[in-house]
């Protein structure tokens, strides 16, 4: 195989394989990217056996074949190329020859053969911009459990129907909503399924990447795939019951308070450099007309701040993990954020407030007992 | 408390920790399933109710901290935590810390059972020491360092006693009629481990035989009989060297710890110089003698004992005695491989004139 490519084409398509690739492993070939040329442009496929990446670059190829190579260390060396033509040439033994100007580099690399193959990608099941799905993963990936154990949890649910798409994540204490009303256009029945975390924080780099485009969704039995263009991301399904979380979507918490979000932001980030370090708790005090923000710790200090508010309710004195407080208002859009209570043992809502939404945006904590 | 105290007071309410000491599975499984019956009585709520985490790989103050932390799902929660003693301070400083006033894990644990939250109940699980020897010392240690829990149950192994009891309760509750050499044979080669013994009733249930007798045992549990070091021990209590070598490979290639075997065959020899010296001449009075000395023992085990007095003179029982402080000796000390050093000892032992 050999081949020619632009330096900075190689390295844009590289680049997105290097959060797939296993960086120690036991299986050596995971740690190697699989590069295949042919019809005037080279593949590059990565996996990590839970997740695979292919994408394309336009290259002019002198001899088709293909082969694979340690995809960190060729990304490396081609990233301190000079910005060129790059020509790699696959030779008897698996190494790579790379020339680029006056360098000339061989590179130990691996068998073709030994590379998993990856599943082919079903016809599509549904079509949605990929703006849309990257917004949806901003405002849900914090949410989702870290907890091995919790296998359910580690991932997100995906809903989409003929009017809406819905993603939900949570860790059992908090849970992120999001559900927006733009159509999706559908290729069969309503998608409900589990997005692992490791495939969601890659989809929303190649949706991001992908700007304006559609993602394309499909699965089999096993595995989701995702194409954005030329790229493919391949994630094996989670599978089992996610929890009902309708059933904990807040239906009569009628204590509202809108506040500035930079403001409460601020105010929360402050008081909790003097909150436990394990808990990160503080305590919410809403009177009318202001919210009390303030933590006590014997080991760090004291910190309170006020914030205003159209707060009309009794006193609702209540703790939150502070954390859990700015993961939301870090990616919430908007100027203001409403909170909605019902006591200070029943979950609190956060929501945007003031400005319109395109997304129905809801995230649902519940108190710390302090 | 026991066991069955625990059961009986689970019926009355649940307090907010439980602390499980001892390392017998029989009856954690059992006060687990009590426990969680008790907190979580409709099986749905279990998968959002139950929380499994390991003192290993996290902290008792995080453990305390989502026992604190309401959760969206369940209104009630049992947070099991294994390997409690995983959290005792190591070291001079964190101890101190752990310490009265201390802001260690043992703190932060006693600050949370001051206002524990409702409808939450914290298992602490320490399953790793024994009751007896060194352990002993370490199981203490486990307890003083959770005294703010003061729900405590001792997790002990049965003795003979309880084991037959427990044995014969399983064996009625499945149905079973077992004779008396079937239950002696069952304990027996199940080395008294309720947790197996429970597993083999129910294999005999399956079989489907109302009346159980020694044959059907020896033939439904040959594993127990042939992979426990109490074979070994039999056998060469027995100065049976085929049967010996046979259990020892089989020992060996289940990586076996071998001088467990050592100190069991010491036991019986010290027990059978004892019932030469007192002049014991059937089970029954070996039985009855060691009773008296405060050791309970069952018919079986008695029979073993006697044996292996009949077997070897009392020259050649001193002599095994030497034998087995040189074998364990060697397997201490750097050697090419703990079955040759065990192969040599059976040669020796069972030689019709001991050499070496």
């Amino acid at each position: 195989m050999e081949f020619t490519v632009n330096k900075s084409d190689l390295v844009r398509e590289l680049g997105l394989s290097q959060g797939v690739v296993e960086k120690k492993t036991t299986i050596p070939i995971l740690s190697n990217v699989l590069i295949e040329a042919r019809d005037g442009q080279i593949l590059l496929t990565a996996t990590d056996l839970e997740l695979g990446i292919r994408s394309a670059c336009p290259a002019k190829v002198k001899k088709e074949g293909s082969g694979t190579v340690p995809a960190k260390k060729l990304l490396d060396y081609v990233r301190l190329l000079p910005d060129a033509e790059i020509t790699i040439k696959f030779l008897e033994n698996h190494w790579a020859q790379i020339t680029c100007g006056r360098s000339r580099t061989k590179m130990a690399g691996m068998s073709r053969e030994s590379f998993p193959e990856l599943p082919p990608m079903p016809p599509a099941s549904a079509e949605i911009p990929a703006g849309l799905l990257s917004s949806m993963i901003v405002r849900t990936i914090f949410a989702i459990s870290a907890e091995e154990s919790r296998f359910t949890l580690n991932g997100a649910l995906l809903l989409l129907k003929p009017a809406s798409s819905i993603m939900v994540s949570t860790d059992g204490h908090r849970l992120a909503f999001v559900e927006t009303m733009k159509d999706v256009e559908k290729a069969g029945e309503n998608l409900r399924v589990l997005v692992p975390k490791k495939a969601m924080a890659e989809i929303l780099r190649l949706a991001q990447e992908t700007g304006d485009g559609k993602a394309i969704i499909a699965g089999d039995e096993n595995h989701l795939f995702f194409e954005f263009g030329s790229r493919l991301l391949i994630s094996r399904k989670l599978t089992g019951n996610f929890p009902d979380y309708d059933r904990v979507l807040p239906k009569d918490n009628t204590q509202t308070a809108q506040l500035s979000r930079d403001e409460i932001k601020a105010a929360v980030e402050r008081v909790a450099q003097f909150a436990d370090e394990r808990s990160r708790a503080i305590r919410l005090q809403f009177t009318p007309g202001e919210v009390k923000v303030f933590t006590s710790s014997v080991e760090t200090g004291e910190s309170e701040e006020s914030v205003p508010t159209n707060y009309a309710g009794p006193e609702i004195d209540i703790g939150f993990n502070a954390q859990y407080l700015l993961d939301f208002l870090r990616v919430v859009p908007g100027e203001e954020v409403c909170f909605r209570l019902k006591d200070q043992r029943s979950a609190g809502e956060l929501t945007p407030a003031g400005g319109p939404e395109s997304f129905h945006y809801r995230y649902i904590v519940m108190p710390m007992r302090i | 408390m026991t066991p069955q105290q625990f059961q009986a007071k689970l019926a009355r309410g649940l307090a907010p920790a439980y602390l499980f000491l001892g390392p017998d599975t029989f009856w954690r499984d059992r006060c687990r399933a009590a426990l969680i019956e008790a907190t979580l009585p409709d099986p749905a709520e279990r998968a959002e109710g139950l929380t499994r985490v390991d003192l290993s790989e996290m902290s008792l103050a995080e453990v305390a901290d989502d026992a604190r932390s309401l959760s969206l799902f369940a209104a009630r929660r049992l947070i099991v935590a294994a390997s409690a003693e995983a959290a005792l301070p190591r070291g001079r400083a964190a101890a101190e810390e752990d310490g009265p006033g201390g802001k260690g894990n043992a703190a932060a644990l006693e600050a949370y059972l001051r206002d524990p939250t409702p409808g939450v109940v914290l298992l602490l699980d320490c399953s790793r020491f024994e009751w007896e020897g060194d352990d002993k010392k370490k199981l203490e240690r486990v307890r003083t360092f959770f005294s703010s829990v003061t729900e405590v149950v001792e997790l002990r192994r049965a003795t003979a006693t309880e084991a037959q009891t427990e044995a014969a309760a399983l064996a009625r509750a499945a149905g079973l009629k077992l004779d008396r050499d079937a239950l002696d044979l069952l304990v027996e080669s199940l080395a008294g481990d309720l947790a197996r013994i429970a597993i083999e009733i129910e294999k005999l249930r399956l079989f489907g035989k109302h009346e159980v007798d020694a044959g059907l045992v020896a033939a439904m549990t040959p594993d127990a009989r042939e992979t426990t070091v109490f074979a070994l021990v039999n056998a060469l209590g027995r100065k049976d060297r085929r049967h010996a070598l046979r259990i020892l490979d089989t020992l060996a290639r289940e990586g076996e710890y071998l001088p467990l075997a050592l100190s069991f065959l010491a036991t019986q020899f010290r027990m059978a110089l004892i019932a030469r010296e007192a002049g014991l001449r059937s089970a029954g009075q070996i039985q009855g003698h060691f009773s008296k000395l405060g050791i309970p023992m069952w018919g079986s085990r008695a029979e073993a004992v006697l044996d292996t007095a009949q077997r070897f003179g009392r020259q050649q029982l001193e002599r095994g005695m030497e034998l087995i402080f040189q074998t364990d000796r060697n397997l201490r000390s750097p050697r090419p491989d703990d079955r040759t050093v065990m192969e040599e000892f059976v040669f020796s032992l069972t030689a019709q004139r001991p050499h070496g």
